[in-house]
């Protein structure tokens, strides 16, 4: 046993152990916190198999953004009478949904380990292996780069057409309106922005 | 390579980075107070040692010595794990710092990414901190810090995205690269063009999120210590205390480290050149690294070392001169004037670099970039109302002829009753 198995074995315990704490905890904080340790031992994952660059943004965007932004969200919403206040929601249509559709997941995992599904043969010789290959001759970043924005450039700009038309949908949605003067009177950014960024100082200097 | 190498590899490295941080805070905790108090008239320590410089000394004697206090109703967990969350990133960073170029744990061929994932992991520690201490000072300032640097990381990155794509321009091949190593080489061959002269916006603007990432003055809001008592560390003392303490300073340094390495040309300056030791000292076969190798070697790490310290020195000077900042300025400041700008330098600079002709392409990027840097430093100046010659910006004159139009109407309805000047601001706020 190498170090790399030790640190795999290692580093598989904690990932299921706080895969459990997420749905094991009733203090939603903590349940928080424990994914993301589990998204950041995914990370660890991925740079054991040496894709460094995938470690990283997986680091960046899940570890270190979304979840801050769950972070906020929970402790915004805890609510008043403690930690183990949260209430069990759960309908029963919803939970026989989600033991139907854990019925099927399992399954299929099932079937993956069983059966051994391995790449079929024109799928090695066309996409996988000529990743691998531009993997090999260019290193990690490069690879990425290119897979990205030549070979799957269609999905990669519908994404963000989809993510821009989400973000507009959120400034749209969290907009404040002034009373009784509508949307014609100083609302939004445009109006409120520019004089106080600059009212503070200006104001103690009167 | 068998276990027993790696771990004491490890254990080594570990150890050389632990003492390399808490030296620097040392150093820049005995500078922090020298310099702010030749720069406000006083003396600051003086007392121990010559120039008071056993100091910092004593204190950490005093850190080490002193009781850890915890009060009753922290939640445990956190508030223990969150000081090593804090740490252990800024620790983890400086594995991927070129100090010069032997002193380079590893060149990682995704350096610079893989330090802004490190640097975005710090923020997880601070609101634990904030929230583990059951405080409503902590949690407000753990949440504030957070929104600080959740909000600053995106025009760091994209500041960053300036010298990588002169990386692709300047090697052969056309292929960039985002390793600090690289990155440092790019700047040498066949001359020496440091990033800050084709880029300087970039490094402004690197700077300014840098010190909001590192929450030094002007943007220390989540430790105000008129509104929030201590912020988040409110309830931390003793060693757990100076761990936040030695991540702060250790993200200074890494912060300078990093502007240094991308902008200021590493470890390059008078007399880091390999090969004119080469031709000057003779070769010793003898050891491991010959005579020229060693000589190049400081020189290299000398010159490193002055860049970052003179970076650090900034942070100082900009702590002991400018006022912190309100909540919504601070973020005002990153969505409305920061992103927009970096965006632009990245456009400018990508259409700049494919549309010039090969001999003027450089000099025309650094000159337009100049040229924009001049329109940030004029367009913050203006936002914050300190222009040099004393003149208010036009909203604000706007304001106040808004304002003495109302005194002046509101004068003639209700003659007894004229506001003072303050008021109708806070209502608009």
């Amino acid at each position: 046993m190498n170090l790399g198995q030790i640190a795999f074995y290692v580093l598989g315990a904690t990932a299921i152990a706080s895969g459990i704490g997420v749905i094991a905890f009733r203090n939603a904080v903590y349940s928080a916190l424990s994914l993301i340790l589990n998204l950041f031992c995914l990370a660890l994952f991925f740079l054991m198999l040496n894709a460094i660059f995938l470690a990283a943004i997986q680091v960046l965007v899940y570890a270190g953004a979304i979840m801050v932004l769950f972070l906020f969200v929970v402790t915004m919403l805890t609510p008043e009478g403690g930690d183990a206040a949260t209430v069990d929601r759960l309908g029963a249509m919803q939970r026989t949904a989600a033991i139907g559709l854990g019925i099927i997941l399992a399954g299929a995992f099932g079937y993956i380990l069983i059966s051994q599904v391995r790449l079929s043969p024109s799928a090695m010789a066309t996409g996988a292996n000529d990743l691998f290959t531009v993997m090999n001759r260019d290193g990690n970043t490069e690879a990425f780069g290119l897979a990205l924005f030549h070979g799957y450039l269609l999905p990669f700009e519908v994404t963000s057409v989809i993510l821009v038309a989400a973000i507009l949908g959120a400034v749209v949605l969290g907009r404040r309106t002034t009373s009784g003067s509508g949307l014609s009177a100083g609302s939004g950014l445009s109006a409120g922005s520019g004089p106080s960024a600059g009212s503070g100082p200006s104001a103690r200097e009167e | 390579m068998n276990i027993g190498f790696e771990i004491v590899h490890f254990v080594v490295n570990l150890l050389f980075f632990i003492l390399l941080i808490s030296t620097n805070a040392v150093i820049m905790v005995y500078a922090e107070r020298k310099v702010m108090a030749y720069m406000q008239d006083r003396i600051g320590p003086k007392h121990y040692g010559p120039f008071g410089l056993l100091q910092s000394t004593y204190d950490v004697m005093k850190l080490l010595l002193k009781e850890i206090v915890r009060s009753r109703d922290t939640d445990n967990s956190v508030f223990i794990v969150a000081p090593m969350i804090f740490f252990a990133p800024v620790l983890t960073a400086f594995v991927m710092l070129p100090f010069s170029p032997f002193v380079t744990q590893s060149a990682l061929a995704t350096g610079l990414i893989l330090y802004v994932a490190l640097s975005s992991l710090d923020v997880i520690g601070v609101f634990m901190a904030g929230w583990g201490s059951n405080n409503k000072y902590a949690l407000i300032g753990g949440l504030r810090s957070t929104a600080q640097m959740i909000s600053y990381e995106l025009p760091l990155l994209l500041a960053l995205m300036g010298p990588v794509m002169l990386t692709s321009f300047v090697s052969h091949g056309g292929v960039g690269s985002i390793s600090f190593t690289d990155i440092t080489h790019a700047q040498l061959a066949p001359s020496w063009r440091w990033f800050v002269l084709l880029q300087p916006l970039g490094l402004m603007i690197y700077y300014i999120c840098g010190l909001a990432e590192t929450n030094r003055a002007p943007f220390d809001l989540p430790e105000a210590e008129s509104e929030l008592v201590a912020g988040y560390l409110t309830e931390y003392s003793g060693m757990r205390w100076a761990m936040f303490f030695l991540g702060e300073y250790g993200n200074m340094l890494i912060v300078s480290a990093v502007a240094t390495v991308l902008f200021l040309g590493g470890w390059s300056g008078p007399g880091a050149d390999l090969a004119f030791w080469h031709r000057t000292v003779t070769a010793n076969p003898g050891g491991i690294f010959s005579v020229a190798d060693i000589i190049f070697n400081v020189i290299a790490l000398f010159w490193f070392l002055v860049k970052v310290y003179i970076l650090q020195f900034i942070f100082i000077w900009v702590r002991s001169t400018l006022p912190r900042l309100r909540a919504d300025q601070l973020m005002q400041f990153a969505w409305l004037i920061l992103i927009p700008f970096t965006l632009a330098n990245i456009l400018i600079t990508a259409a700049l670099l494919l549309a010039v002709p090969q001999p003027y392409t450089l000099w025309v990027t650094g000159i337009v970039n100049f040229v924009l840097l001049a329109f940030f430093i004029g367009f913050i100046s203006r936002a914050i109302g300190a222009s040099p010659k004393g003149e208010l910006p036009p909203w604000v004159k706007m304001r106040q002829q808004n304002l003495a139009r109302q005194a002046a109407i509101s004068a003639v309805a209700t003659p007894r009753l004229a506001k003072p000047e303050s008021e109708p601001e806070m209502a608009r706020r």
